[in-house]
């Protein structure tokens, strides 16, 4: 659906987007993560025909944002990080202004103007003017705007920055919702909000694609090990030799527990080995009672600090 | 094209701007009629229209400003230029809503043809070939306000250089005269868009004329086009 191949974007002798390839399917909502200053708006900008690239292409259901503009910009929905919207208008006005723009019928403006404002939930909203509303009342009318005209492919730019966190869930689920029907690529440096709606994410750090794939191999791809802290009370150190020497273990760091007279023991195992039992009965044995177990997930914060240093300390 | 241009009048007279631009060329230019008409009790009103072309200078920023530069500065352009239209579309949206508001101003200033009609024997095809002419100039130079105003995103910027070079313009005119080398005099004069105005301003509708506003506004929309292609290109 979406082809993104090998963009890339100079201002001056600054590389801001170098080589970006990645492609997006029918249907699918991607992740679009990266610090701020990555090149996420430049790449969404290029992609949306906003700004051009220095070279390479990108091209949505077959045609190329450069030989085929309109094409692309008919099938594409895009909310940019600040909503573009004119403040003196009302959201009623403004909505019959991007319908006109958007070339759809007159007869179905009406009909589409309340179902995106249905959608986003400012139905009751339309008479007022913009520049009175809130920043997230702000953020649905931007959204409503690109919905407009039913495009396939909805290209959102960090939209929840900014809302709070009861509109936050709002917006989210609004996106899940509408990545039943359309193709997404949503931006954002929070990688909790990408790791809840999207299925795939695409990961640039200055400029540079550094890991497309989705969340479960992301997650997997940080190491074959698997991590657990486990608490044993008036522990010594019998515990540490006695976890070190079970099957599977490769790892163990030990830490002073918070609660008096524990330890907390890292432990760290080959990924496919479940040494939770054995823990349990080496410490029976010893008779050290366990008081806590649970397993330290690879976070998605872990990935992206992972993959991300490298690139950072090269330049 | 349709969609800009009716936002873009709907902006116009929402906002105090197309009265205030209405609002100065009747006084300025009803002024000059007073002056040269009623008090001289004259029919003729080439003389009132070559003193009207200054008025342009004053009011043409007011009505181009903010058409291109207000866009770029609250970043409402990424609507536009990311929307199935074409930059022609955008610019001559707005171009034709800018010639609008012109047009309707100039056909309120026909009530001073309408008050020497009553009071004396005017001669319309004279008067009609002048506010042709004064319509094209106008026309031509909104064009230039248009690319002036996408070089920038301040409007005092836009509406200052504008100013600046209309006047220039004006001034041309009278610099013809003091130039030594005839072929350069000859040039600018035929360059001049204030020189061209003469001729429609003693009732002459040329052909030439009519061609040089067109080729005028066509070649400065044009290189607004170009300006925001540009723009597009490398932006920093």
């Amino acid at each position: 659906m979406i082809k993104v191949d090998n963009v890339t974007k100079r201002y001056g002798d600054k590389t801001v987007v170098d080589g970006v390839t990645f492609e997006v399917q029918e249907g699918e909502i991607v992740g679009f993560l990266g610090r701020n200053g990555a090149g996420k708006t430049t790449t969404m900008n290029i992609l949306t025909g906003y700004i051009s690239s220095t070279f390479g292409t990108c091209s949505v259901d077959g045609y190329d944002i450069l030989k085929d503009p309109l094409e692309v910009k008919k099938r594409i929905g895009y909310l940019p990080e600040q909503p573009p919207l004119y403040m003196d208008m009302t959201i009623r006005e403004y909505l019959g202004f991007v319908c006109n723009l958007k070339s759809i019928p007159r007869k179905e403006w009406k009909r589409q103007m309340d179902e995106v404002c249905e959608l986003v939930g400012i139905s009751d909203m339309q008479p007022r003017m913009i520049r009175n509303l809130s920043k997230g009342y702000k953020q649905r009318v931007g959204l409503a705007q690109a919905l407009l005209g039913n495009p396939e492919v909805l290209i959102l730019d960090e939209p929840t920055v900014g809302l709070d966190p009861r509109q936050i869930i709002e917006i989210r689920q609004l996106v899940r919702q509408l990545g039943r029907s359309h193709t997404i690529i949503l931006s954002s440096h929070i990688l909790s909000e990408v790791s809840e709606v999207c299925q795939r994410v695409v990961i640039i750090e200055q400029g540079r694609l550094v890991a497309q794939d989705s969340l479960e191999n992301l997650t997997k791809s940080t190491g074959n090990v698997s991590r657990m802290v486990v608490r044993v009370q008036g522990a010594d150190n019998t515990v540490r030799k006695a976890i070190m020497d079970l099957r599977g273990v490769k790892y163990v760091e030990t830490n002073v527990g918070k609660e008096p007279n524990t330890m907390d023991y890292m432990i760290e195992s080959d990924k496919d080995v479940d040494v939770r039992e054995d823990v349990f009965r080496a410490m029976a044995r010893i008779n050290k009672p366990i008081l806590q177990m649970r397993p330290m997930d690879v976070t998605l914060e872990d990935v992206f600090i992972q993959l991300t240093s490298g690139v950072g300390e090269e330049v | 094209m349709w969609a800009i241009y009716k936002r873009e009048m709907q902006n116009y007279f929402k906002s105090p701007q197309a009265y205030v631009f209405m609002a100065a060329f009747i006084l300025l230019s009803g002024f000059i009629f007073s002056v040269y008409n009623l008090l001289t009790l004259s029919s003729d009103m080439s003389y009132t229209f070559s003193y009207m072309s200054l008025v342009y200078i004053l009011i043409i920023p007011i009505l181009t400003m903010r058409l291109m530069s207000e866009d770029r500065k609250n970043k409402t352009d990424q609507l536009l230029l990311t929307a199935p239209v074409t930059l022609w579309d955008v610019v001559l949206g707005k171009f034709l809503a800018a010639v609008t508001v012109l047009m309707l101003t100039l056909a309120v200033s026909l009530v001073f043809v309408v008050i020497i009609g009553i009071f004396g024997i005017p001669s319309y095809g004279e008067i009609f070939a002048a506010y042709f002419g004064f319509f094209l100039l106008g026309m031509a130079l909104v064009a230039l306000g248009i690319f002036l105003s996408s070089l920038t995103d301040s409007m005092v910027t836009a509406a200052v250089s504008t100013f600046a070079i209309v006047f220039l313009l004006y001034l041309l005119d009278s610099v013809v005269r003091y130039i030594d080398a005839e072929w350069l005099s000859v040039l600018i004069g035929w360059l001049s868009a204030y020189t061209r105005f003469q001729d429609f301003g003693m009732g002459l509708l040329s052909l030439s004329g009519i061609v040089y506003y067109f080729s005028f506004a066509g070649v400065f929309l044009f290189l607004t086009v170009q300006t925001l292609q540009k723009r597009r290109w490398s932006e920093d």
